[in-house]
């Protein structure tokens, strides 16, 4: 009887499925359990103090029923008349505290008004009632959200959960947490027990609260001291290995950027021999691109909108590549085999283009939102947290990739591309459209730049000047890699990704970069082939 | 179209020193090629026929490397005409287009692309449509796949499909390249020195690729190898300061007095 009236009250669908999980444990119940009265009654008490505790007391009792009560009150559909707690279900008045309801209607039905600290503390204590949650998933965020906050009033509840928990993870949690929460204990056993067993977390406040208990000042006993001292070594060494691995993440992150700019200047330097300095505007063409599709998919198919990276991927291959094809036939076309020519008119191109952005989008920072399945993130340790949308950026980077590999390695194309890489007459001679390979490559370079484009503008602005940051990064990664050489282009940047993110966690950016360029100036002295150069027209 | 009325329309037909057979597939006639005064090719008059494996050989300075590049466009003739197959005047080509109408070129120094595989370079060197939108979603077919591989065995080279041609000796990098030429199908193949630098064993199977390909290839052989030339069987045409000294087999040619004090004598 009393499910289905209140499924019938709740308007809201969104209310329904969050209170679904409760339900479900109302059902393996024999009977309705009833809250203490005197405690209920309490939330209409005259003092914020008063009604904080009652919402706390709710909480403790850790049931089914408080939870509901607590979200209603949350949701603000509690009502009272006198000392009695009422919800309206219609024009029906039911007492919160038994579940009956109340004839004759009562008179003078006032709403419970709710404010900030009630609410406060309402939101606490339905996150601790979280832990009772069916749903795993679920029961793991609020312990994780509990391991910070939890203080000695939780404590009650944390014992209930230990008894009921059975996923060892989940109890994992909540034992740590239990553990700091003991740490205030002032038995030294207790607190020397806590420190012991707080020695296997991976908190990083944590290890504020052991470094609190080295100093004397702080704690007095010698015994619970120095093992505070034992366990924040070992919480240090896991936190350094938390730390190294997502910078080492931040490092492969950056340095598919990396190879995503490089990747496209690895064959138009590697084929023709263009020192091409628009290619970074190029990645602003797919960026745009990008943006552009993304105002498409806003008015015109709201419904997908969600989709419209995926959309823009092929929008900024073209579009890029199309602005390549273009730039090679009217200008680049025209000065091959001069250099300097080159590398002025190409610089040139990139200020044209980087204006005619201005021009046509303005010279601000342009909002390009993440989809949904771009957003959020994978919390693989306490403190390594990986980003979903570099994630994916990574992956695409090797896909991209490894599309280039196939193209160049298993099509007729890609063989006559790196005969004229190796031999530009000679590839002549056999029959090979050098000066159509040239435009081919030039553009298939542009395209990838775009490609880069498209994964820039999910992780940064996307402005007129984007393009200027990375081209100089790509340039330093194809040198170094060897020219015309995708195995070295993968490996100089994801070293260089790595390598500068290492050193700013030691030494800080400026010197990162300081470092890094020493150490690639140093490797060019060495090898000006490059780490993984091939025998090639250009490095003869 | 008679080969008279194309060498009338050329004003040529009145120099020419003999009339042109209707197999030839390589008309020189009345060449002259001048360095600063000294005359390459002096008034050279020579004759190839179609599917012959003719041999040139000639003392240092003779003219013999200075006829090829006259054939392949390299190098422009003062005067006098080259024909290809009677009617293609290639003195009006440039070096790609000679390329084009079927004459290839085996230089001394091998030209192979060293970063690509065996398989690769004659891939390369085959004679496709070789376009870009076709190139790009062209597969290895079994017709091409039976072409390489026949290829492949004609240039001993056949266990060494996927190797990187840089990787090869030298004597196996030369018959690459013939194989690559061998592959673009030319009508007239012209091959300056194509055993130098090979050792005995080399040169004698190079020799026994040059005899397969004999009635089935038009093949000028450029040589100095007296030894290879006598395993060629061929006819011998022997070049002096630039034109014709004397033509017919070795041993003719090698009892030849005149021969004998060019090469000895002086």
């Amino acid at each position: 009887m009393f499910l289905k009236i209140r499924i019938k009250m709740l308007s809201n669908f969104s209310r329904i499925v969050f209170l679904l999980p409760f339900f479900l444990i109302v059902f393996s119940l024999p009977a309705y359990a009833a809250l203490d009265p005197e405690i209920v009654k309490q939330l209409n008490a005259e003092t914020n103090e008063e009604k904080v505790a009652s919402i706390k007391n709710i909480a403790l009792l850790g049931t089914p029923e408080a939870a509901a009560l607590l979200q209603a009150m949350a949701d603000d559909a509690l009502s009272f008349s006198g000392d009695t707690i009422i919800r309206m279900e219609g024009d029906r008045a039911i007492n919160v505290a038994t579940g009956q309801e109340i004839k004759p209607l009562p008179e003078n039905i006032e709403t419970l008004v709710t404010n900030n600290s009630t609410r406060r503390a309402l939101n606490a204590s339905l996150s601790l009632l979280k832990l009772f949650s069916p749903d795993r998933e679920e029961r793991i965020k609020a312990a994780k959200a509990l391991e910070a906050s939890a203080d000695a009033l939780s404590m009650p509840i944390l014992d209930q959960v230990l008894i009921k928990e059975s996923d060892p993870e989940i109890k994992q949690i909540i034992t740590l947490t239990r553990a700091s929460i003991e740490l205030k204990n002032p038995d030294p056993a207790k607190r020397l027990a806590a420190v012991k067993s707080l020695g296997e977390s991976n908190h990083p406040d944590v290890k504020i609260k052991l470094t609190e208990l080295t100093d004397p000042a702080n704690e007095p006993d010698a015994g619970v001291q120095s093992a505070a001292k034992e366990s924040l070594a070992s919480l240090e060494n896991r936190l350094l290995v938390g730390e190294s691995i997502s910078r080492v993440f931040t490092g492969l992150s950056l340095g598919s950027v990396l190879l995503l700019a490089a990747l496209g200047l690895a064959i138009t330097y590697g084929v023709m021999g263009i020192i091409n300095m628009a290619h970074g505007e190029l990645l602003m063409v797919g960026a745009y691109a990008t943006y552009v599709m993304q105002g498409i998919f806003r008015t015109h198919f709201p419904e997908y909108i969600d989709w419209y990276v995926l959309a823009a991927i092929p929008v900024a291959f073209f579009s890029a590549g199309l602005v390549g094809i273009l730039l090679e036939r009217t200008v680049i076309r025209w000065l091959y085999g001069r250099p300097l020519e080159t590398l002025l008119t190409t610089w040139g191109l990139s200020l044209i283009l980087i204006q005619s952005a201005r021009v046509a989008f303005g010279p601000q920072n342009l909002e390009v939102a993440n989809p949904i399945w771009l957003s959020g993130s994978i919390e693989a340790m306490s403190n390594v947290v990986l980003p979903l949308n570099r994630i994916i950026i990574i992956g695409f980077a090797f896909f991209v990739l490894a599309l280039m590999w196939v193209l160049l390695n298993r099509t007729r194309l890609g063989l006559f591309v790196r005969a004229v890489t190796q031999n530009r007459a000679m590839a002549g001679c056999v029959g090979v459209p050098t000066a159509r390979i040239d435009t081919v490559a030039f553009g298939l370079g542009s395209a990838i730049a775009g490609l880069g484009g498209v994964a820039l503008s999910q992780i940064a602005n996307v402005g007129p000047d984007m393009g200027q940051g990375y081209i100089v990064d790509a340039f330093m990664t194809v040198v170094l890699g060897g020219v015309g050489q995708l195995a070295g282009a993968v490996w100089a940047a994801m070293g260089l990704g790595i390598v500068t993110k290492l050193i700013e966690g030691v030494a800080g950016a400026v010197i990162a970069k300081i470092v890094v360029l020493a150490i690639i100036i140093a490797i060019i002295q060495k090898r000006p082939q490059g780490l993984f150069a091939i025998k090639g027209r250009f490095v003869d | 179209m008679s080969d008279t009325s194309v060498n009338m329309a050329h004003g040529m037909g009145e120099n020419l020193s003999e009339p042109i057979k209707n197999n030839s597939i390589l008309q020189l006639s009345n060449i002259t090629v001048s360095f600063d005064g000294f005359r390459a090719l002096n008034d050279l008059t020579l004759t190839f026929q179609v599917n012959e494996l003719r041999c040139i050989i000639g003392p240092n300075g003779a003219g013999k490397t200075t006829m090829m590049d006259v054939i392949t466009g390299k190098t422009r003739a003062d005067s006098g005409t080259v024909f290809f197959n009677q009617t293609i005047d290639l003195s009006n080509l440039s070096e790609p287009e000679i390329a084009r109408v079927g004459i290839g070129r085996k230089f001394q120094k091998p030209t192979i692309f060293e970063n690509h595989t065996v398989f690769e370079n004659l891939e390369l060197a085959m004679k496709v449509d070789k376009r870009v939108r076709h190139s790009l979603f062209a597969v290895v077919d079994d017709l091409t796949r039976d072409r390489i591989s026949d290829t492949l065995r004609l240039i001993h080279l056949g266990e060494h499909t996927e190797q990187v041609a840089g990787r090869l000796s030298h004597g196996q990098k030369q018959w690459l390249e013939i194989g690559m030429l061998l592959m673009q199908e030319p009508q007239l193949l012209l091959l300056d020195e194509p055993v130098a630098g090979m050792t005995d064993d080399e040169t004698e199977r190079t020799g026994e690729l040059f005899n397969s390909l004999k009635g089935k290839q038009s093949l000028v052989v450029v040589e100095h190898d007296m030894a290879f030339v006598e395993q060629l069987k061929s006819n011998v045409i022997v070049l002096h300061e630039g034109s014709v000294l004397c033509e017919g087999d070795l041993a003719t040619v090698q009892a030849n007095p005149k021969v004998i004090e060019v090469y000895l004598g002086r």
